[in-house]
Parts: structure tokens; sequence; C-alpha cells
């Protein structure tokens, strides 16, 4: 069962009122707006959402990795130090070291021409100032802890020379390196085969288990969130919609759109017969967001507000926030 | 049961690899001998991993690549070899949607022209009048706004976009529709939306459908028989209930086992059916069992012999250890 | 009739960063784009203005190419005489000259340039989408085309067609320039069969023809205008080595590497032959260029 990371913990991740800006052209869009979390030691948190959501751009804020038209604002604090903005240098000596990142494609942060141990000494004797034979260690380490079987051998491949699912786990090893305090992984499944997927979780559920680094699960797979994530938050159009204990979320959701996700996804389990029960419509225009409640022309439960007002996540069940303004039922 | 719509029979697509002809030339196995049946409006699900031949599988039974042996018999004729001037009056009756929902479509063809070209080609005499009330009618059915008829595909969003592959591809009331992964590319919510219409097609015009997946979610929601392939080869095939109730090959097991269930409970109770590794290239497929390198419950007639592919009241499967209990001491 | 999750919205977002919600064709994004590169901008109207006065330079002047008058032999470009860039040896009018040599050099890029596009493009394509031996062979013969010197191979074709004719010139320059087009066409033809939309059209049974028609030469295009726009420069710079060697445009008719060549001869007593026709070829050159890096952004973002 997963356990509950205790509330009076010191976080490891926290943010504040986070909006993310993107000049286009055709004006200024908020990918992401209003965003507060909080992510303790030892917690595996999961963001889920759909593609234009804000989800990953809410964290390559974090990781201060926006693209050139982006602007962040708001606070971001890691173990109680405001990291967002900070200036490159800062943000180096972090990155990699206290909060690392694992991405969708593995290849994006390899070197295609460095062998796969060098390439991960190098980081390691960068960031921590260890001998090389410490480094060496320490790489056979991790690569030990993400399950990679001869790791002596991988340590002299070349990354074109792993499959998919391999480099994704030097890549998770490559993150672990310098035992961060925060990992942050975005979609780090999607690109992977279903039996690799599940290779992949078992690995990131062992890390929960036995290092007390946090973990940020960014995806749309409510799949994935279901078999690692202790709390949740769902993303709609930028803002975080209902934010709990995965369980308070699966299995008492408090908004709407959470609802519809949680019976719209086919699951193995289901019965195949019915029809699925669909989210209506189509997805936000982030350039033109509808007035009130962003999800108000998809939503079965609209009411006169909905169109007036945009909805504050507000503390409807102990620990569980959502942004509606149906009644709590109880 | 009906005569089968489609029958193929032990078909292979081999591609050449490297510059090596003749005797040394290496050869990729994509396809390597795969046999099943459709029945007129029926709808086949194939599952299995990238890389194990479901999409090259797809494109052989339509002739969009040309099988290197192998029959495939569409109403009683086998079309396996057809040359291009052969295939073209059949492929009214045989149509495909594709997986990314952008790059089907061509970027310069507006919305209304891309659905009616099915229509010119098989009805040049039509007038214009006459196609564009088709092209309403389909889009109507497949739940596209007709405002959209003047639309560019860039303006519209995946899930529109694969509305307009199935109104192209029904616009000519097909009897087979080959589904490429048509909703892996989209939206949980939209992908609701696009299995909600599929299945509304078969009951509305009896099509029948090849669904290509790698999700056994998806296919469970639309198939009512499966098949499961691994490294161009069917491990098992059956009915759902078969395939989602009684699976009999391990990789089966791995397979549903793998897929997260959106529901903490029940993933963190659910058995696990682990396996290791990844696919062999099929450049160079293992000797006996394609699946032995990866299997749980390998054993000495597993490297030495290929399975033979036993079929049951339906339900095929292609393992030593299948329908027999595991011999642990292989007879000396 | 109803249809699950029947959608009645108008299109919808492509969450990429910047690229929100945006209803404009991709045509008209690049327009907006392009016209926000001033140099690209000034190119183009530099460009406008030289194609306008050369066109209408009769009567904006009122004397002609071959007006020739004897008081102003070698006169210096001055306001007082009317001869606002001087006169040549014969008394002619430089500024008449240089825009009706304007007239010429630019036609001759133009119109090269686009019986480089068109064998290019067709060349191209049809070599990519057949592939195979075919492709093979049609690229080996680029391949030796492309080992011979380009411009010797024009002075070869212009000697033995005779230069009389400006429009053989054309037809050499252009004949010579399409290689490269073939094959950035060829790559680009590569790639868009692989597209699953050329495999939909194969599937419902298209003919080849219209397959290349269609669906290859609309979606290849777009990736070769980019080297369309700096292959005009090119052109024009080839017909004035041209014609300073004498192969090019002839007398009567004139172009700027025709008056270059003649000014050359008078560089040390009159300056200005020189300066004015090579003041405009390099302007131009420049504003070629300078469209062409606007549209290179314009159409590729991801470059910048």
């Amino acid at each position: 069962m997963h356990s509950t990371p205790r509330t009076d913990d010191p976080p490891v991740l926290e943010c504040r009122d986070l909006a993310v800006r993107f000049a286009g052209d055709s004006g200024e869009v908020f990918a992401v707006n209003g965003v507060d979390l909080t992510v303790r030691a030892g917690e595996c948190f999961g963001v889920v959402g759909e593609s234009g959501s804000g989800k990953s751009q809410a964290f390559m804020a974090v990781m201060g990795l926006l693209a050139e038209n982006g602007r962040a604002s708001g606070s971001v604090k890691l173990n109680g130090r405001e990291i967002l903005n900070a200036p490159r240098k800062t943000l180096n000596a972090i990155r990699g070291v206290e909060m690392s990142f694992i991405f969708q494609d593995p290849m994006s942060s390899l070197t295609p021409f460095l062998r796969i141990g060098d390439q991960m000494c190098e980081t390691l004797i960068e960031h921590s100032k260890i001998s090389r034979a410490d480094a060496r260690n320490r790489v056979l380490e991790v690569l030990e802890m993400v399950r990679i079987p001869a790791a002596k051998r991988r340590f002299g491949q070349f990354p074109h020379e792993l499959s998919g699912g391999m480099r994704q786990r030097v890549m998770i090893a490559q993150a672990l390196l310098c035992k961060p305090a925060l990992l942050i992984a975005d979609e780090p499944t999607t690109a992977l085969d279903v039996t690799v997927q599940a290779e992949i979780l078992d690995i990131f559920a062992g890390l929960k288990k036995h290092t007390n680094t946090a973990i940020v699960m960014v995806t749309h797979d409510l799949g994935v969130i279901a078999s690692i994530c202790d709390s949740v938050a769902v993303m709609y159009a930028g803002r975080i919609v209902e934010r709990g204990a995965a369980e308070g979320v699966f299995y008492d959701p408090q908004h709407p759109y959470t609802r519809g996700l949680l019976r719209s996804i086919p699951s193995i389990t289901d019965d195949p017969n019915a029809d699925a029960q669909v989210i209506g419509g189509q997805p936000p225009n982030l350039l033109n967001l509808p007035k009130g409640c962003h999800f108000r022309p998809r939503c079965e439960n609209a009411m006169a507000a909905c169109a007036q007002d945009l909805p504050p996540l507000l503390e409807r069940k102990p620990q569980h926030f959502g942004a509606c303004h149906l009644e709590v039922t109880p | 049961m009906s005569a089968p719509l489609l029958q193929v029979d032990g078909l292979k697509v081999h591609f050449p690899v490297g510059r090596e002809r003749g005797k040394n030339a290496q050869v990729l196995k994509a396809v390597d001998g795969v046999s099943f049946t459709i029945a007129p409006g029926e709808a086949l699900g194939v599952v299995g991993e990238s890389g194990c031949g479901k999409s090259t599988l797809g494109r052989a039974i339509i002739n969009l690549i040309k099988p290197t042996a192998g029959s495939v018999i569409w109403q009683g004729k086998d079309i396996a070899q057809f040359s291009r001037e052969e295939m073209r009056p059949l492929r009214r009756d045989l149509q495909i949607i594709f997986q990314d929902p952008l790059s089907s479509h061509n970027p310069r063809m507006t919305i209304g022209r891309i659905i009616a070209e099915p229509l010119e080609v098989f009805f040049p005499d039509w007038d214009e009048a006459k196609r564009t009330a088709e092209v309403r009618e389909i889009m109507g059915k497949v739940g596209l706004n007709q405002e959209l008829i003047g639309r560019y595909p860039h303006e519209l969003s995946g899930g529109q976009c694969q509305r307009v592959s199935i109104a192209r591809a029904m616009i000519l009331k097909p009897k087979l529709v080959v589904c490429d992964e048509p909703v892996s590319a989209l939206d949980v919510s939209t992908q609701a939306q696009i299995i909600n219409l599929l299945r509304w097609l078969r009951k509305e015009f009896g099509v029948a459908i090849l669904f290509i997946s790698h999700d056994l979610s998806v296919v469970r929601r639309l198939c009512e028989r499966v098949m499961v392939m691994y490294l161009g080869h069917v491990a098992e095939i059956g009915g759902r209930g078969d395939i989602f109730d009684q699976p009999l090959h391990p990789y089966t097991k791995a397979l549903i086992s793998a897929a997260p269930i959106p529901d903490p409970r029940r993933e963190a109770a659910k058995e696990r059916v682990r396996i290791v590794g990844d696919m062999p290239s099929p450049i160079d497929p293992p000797s006996g069992c394609v699946f032995r390198t990866r299997c749980p419950q390998e054993a000495p007639p597993c490297r030495a012999r290929e399975p033979v592919f036993e079929v049951v009241d339906g339900h095929g499967v292609a393992c030593h250890f299948a329908r027999s209990p595991r011999v642990l001491e292989p007879s000396a | 009739m109803t249809v699950a999750g029947i959608d009645n919205d108008k299109a919808a977002v492509d969450a990429k960063p910047g690229a929100g919600g945006d209803s404009r064709s991709p045509a008209r994004r690049a327009f907006d784009r392009f016209m926000r590169n001033k140099s690209a901008v000034a190119g183009l109207i530099i460009i406008a203005l030289m194609t306008v006065t050369s066109i209408f330079v009769p009567i904006l002047s009122p004397k002609d190419i071959q007006t020739v008058s004897w008081e102003y032999v070698l006169s210096p470009p001055s306001f007082e005489t009317g001869y606002w860039f001087g006169t040549d040896v014969n008394g002619r009018d430089l500024f008449v000259r240089t825009f009706y040599a304007g007239r010429i050099s630019l036609a001759i890029g133009l119109l090269a340039t686009a019986i480089a596009f068109m064998i290019g493009v067709i060349y191209g394509s049809i070599s990519g989408y057949f592939g195979g031996a075919l492709d093979s062979f049609m690229m080996r013969v680029c391949d030796v085309l492309y080992a011979l010197p380009t411009l010797f191979f024009i002075i070869i074709l212009v000697t033995v067609l005779g230069a009389k004719n400006i429009f053989i010139v054309f037809m050499c320059i252009g004949a010579v320039e399409w290689l490269t087009m073939a094959r950035i066409v060829r790559g680009q033809t590569l790639s868009v069969k692989q597209k699953e939309y050329v495999e939909a059209a194969k599937a419902i049974g298209l003919p080849t023809s219209k397959i290349l028609a269609r669906y290859i030469v609309p979606n290849v295009t777009s990736a070769v205008i980019v080297y369309v726009t700096l292959l005009i420069p090119v052109n024009i710079l080839i017909e004035s080595y041209l014609s300073f060697l004498g192969l090019g445009v002839q007398e009567p008719l004139t172009s700027w590497g025709l008056l270059i060549s003649q000014g050359s001869v008078e560089m040390e007593n009159a300056p200005w032959l020189l300066f004015f026709p090579a003041l405009f070829l390099t302007v131009t050159l420049f504003a070629f260029n300078f469209i062409g890096d606007g549209l290179r952004d314009a159409l590729d973002p991801k470059d910048r």
C-alpha cells in the first residue's frame, strides 16, 4: 500500500502562484496559471493532464528550462530556497545535483559520441569533485540500482547500442548520480512499450522504497499515476483543477473533469460491451479561454455561476482540493 | 460461420537490409508466417509491441507492401501478388486509417477535397454537387461540423483529423478498414470519442475492422477477436474472452499484467507476470520459439523447435507448454 | 442522428508554446513573420523599386537608351546637366542605361531561375519518388554534369549556340543551375513520400501522376523556395560574368555586367561609369539575399 508522507515534513518543492507565459505570434498565452503545489521528501507526486494542460511547461519553469519566448512568474522554492528565474550559474549548480530531470526522449540528454560510463562520470566529477575511481564506483552503483544487467559492460557502450528501455534506465541512473532531493520525470514511459514501461515503473517504485528522493511524475496516463503516485494534481487549461492524495482523487474525485477522465480511459477491467463515457467537446484553446470556469463548455454540471467566475482551488475534503462551483457532496 | 471476408495464410514480409545481395544478404523478417481470417463485419484486434510486425502486416494485407510469401485471399481471390492496376478496383472495399492525425492528410488540401478524393477516383463522372452532398453526409455521420469543409488539416485538432481519416475511409462504404493505431496519438478524452465512433460505424455500416494497436484496453473495447503478435509471429489468437480472461501464452499474460490499471487499489493488488529484456532483432530471431529469450518458463524444447500453432475452439496459441503442463524433467 | 462525442467546436489548439490556437494558415503565419524581419522587408522594397523603375524608365526620362549627345561625352554626374549619373563615351545617359540594364539583368535572373526551378522540381521529384535504378541513373547524370565547371560549361554552351539571342543566355544559365535544385527536391521527395498521406493516396488507388502532382510537388516546393530566391542573385551574377567577358548580352541591349565591363575600360577618367552599375548590381544582390534569409526564417522558425 502507499505510504502517505507526513504533512509536517519540510517540503522539498514548493510552488506558489506559478505562471508561465509565452509570447507568440498572436499575443501572449498563459500556458500555466496560478499553480500551487508542495512535494515532500519520499513522496511521489503525480501531475496528470492532456496535451496543452501546461503540465510539462510548469516543470520546465521549475527547472529553468523554458523556451526563449517563455516567462515564468510566482515562486518556486527548492528546499526552502527561491529558484524561479535564478541566474543560469545558480541553476547549473542545482540541476543534476539537488534536482534532476528525466525526459520522454532519453537520447535528448545523452551525448551520442561518448560512452555511457564516461558521460556519467563526467557529470559526477563536474558536480561533486570526486576522484575518477570513486565516480566510477558510484556510476556502477546507480546502474545497478536501475537494474541494468551487466552494468560493467554497459559502462563502455555508446547510447546507440542500447535499446529504448535501456537508455531510459541510463537516464534515470544519470539523474540519480548526485542523490538529488527532487526528481522530475516528464512522461518517462510514454515512448516505451508496455512491458518495458512496467519495468521502468518498477524502478521508480524501488526508488520510492529505498531512497528519500521526492519524485514528480508528469504524465497523461492515469494508469501510471495509479501504479506509483501518492498524491496527484490534475491540470486543465494551465490550472490545477484538483489536488489530493491518490486514493481521494481516484475514488472520490472532486472535479467533473477528473470524473470524466476516469470514466473515459479504457481499462482492461471495464465492460467491453458498453460505450465509453466520454468528455464531449474539444480541448481548450489557450488563446481564447472561456470566461469563468475553463472547463464549463465541456462540463455536464455547468451552472450559471460557472460562466461568471473562475472557481478557486479550495479544500473540499481534508487535504483534498478542487476548483469547482458544485456543492461538496458528503 | 459464413465464408471469411479475408483469409491470410502463411503471410511473410521480409525486407532486405544492408548492401549485401544474394546469398549473404541479411533479411529483416517483419512478418514471418502469419495466418488468420476475418469474417464479414468482424473486428479483429492485432496487439503487440513496437517491432512485432503489426503495422507491416496491416499494409501487406491491403497490398501497400508486397508480401514475400503466403496468400491473402480476399473474397475468394488471392490478391497477395496483385499489381497496382489489378488492385485499383478492389481498393473501394479495402481502406486504411493511419496513426498520426496530422501527417495522414496532405497539408495543402482542404478537408472537403481530402474526403472527396476517393469519390474522384471511383466515380470520376460525378459532378461537384453530388460529391459535395456525399461528403457532407459522411461528415455528419462521423461527427464533423460541416463548416470545416473548407478548412485545412492544421486548423483541426487531432481528434478532428482522425474523424477526417475515418470519413475518407468510410465514404466508399468499404467492407474492411485497416486501422493502424488510430487513437495512439490522441489524448485520453479524444481517444474515447474516436473509439465510440468506430463502434458506432461498425453497427451502422457493418464494416469489418482490422484494428492494430499496442494498447490492450483499447482493443478490448472494440474487437471481439484479438491476435497477439511477437516478432513477426502470432503468439496467440482468440475471442476477447479467451485472450483477456484465459490467456494461454506467457507473452499475452505479461502484456495484460503490464498494462497499468487506472485504479490504485486494483493496480496494487494485481498479479504480475514479469518479463525482462527487450525484443530481439527481427534480423536475427532466436531459434525455436521466438519468445524464449524473454520467457519466464523457457525450457529445452523451446530452443530446439518452433512451437506448433494449436487451435482449440478458435483459440490458437503458439507455445510448447500452453495446454500441456510443463515437463520439468525433459526425457533424456 | 446522433453520434457519440460529436464535436462542434472550432479548431482546437496545438499545445506548443507560442503556437497556441492560431487560425491563420501556415502561409499567412510565415508571411507575418517575414514582414517583421526588417532587412528582408527592406530588400523586398528595394527590388520592387528597382523593378518598377526599370519598367517605367522610358516615362521617367525623355532620353532613350541610344540617345547620343555629342556635347556631353563622358560628362560627370551632375544635376545641372540633367545627367544624374553622367554619360558614357558616346554621350549616352548612364541613368537611363543603368535602368535599361536592370531590366535585362533582373529578367535574366528571374527567368533563368524559373527554368532551373522547373527542371529541378520535375527531375528531382521523379527521381526521388520512383527510387531504385531510375533514381541511381538520374542522380549519376547529375553527378556527371556537376563535375563540369559551371561557368566553363555555360561559356561553351553560349559559344556553341551563339550569344546573339538573350533567350539562349537564359536557357544556358537555367540549364546548368537546376542541378542543385534537383538534388534538394529529390531529398525532400524522399522524406515526403514516407508521409502517411502519400500512403493514404496509394490506398485509394490514386494514379501515380496525380500523387506526384497533388501530393509530392506542392509539399516539396515550399522547401526549395528559399533556395530559389537565393539562386536569383547567383544567376544575375553569372550573367554579369558572361557579359563582362563579352559572351552575354550584346549591344544595343545592355546589362549591368556589360556596363561594368565598359565602365572598367574608362575607370581612370570616368569612374562613375563603373560606380553606378556596380552599385546597382551590389545592392540588388544584397537585397535578394536578405529576402532569401528572411524567407528561410519565416518558413522555418525553429531554425532561428
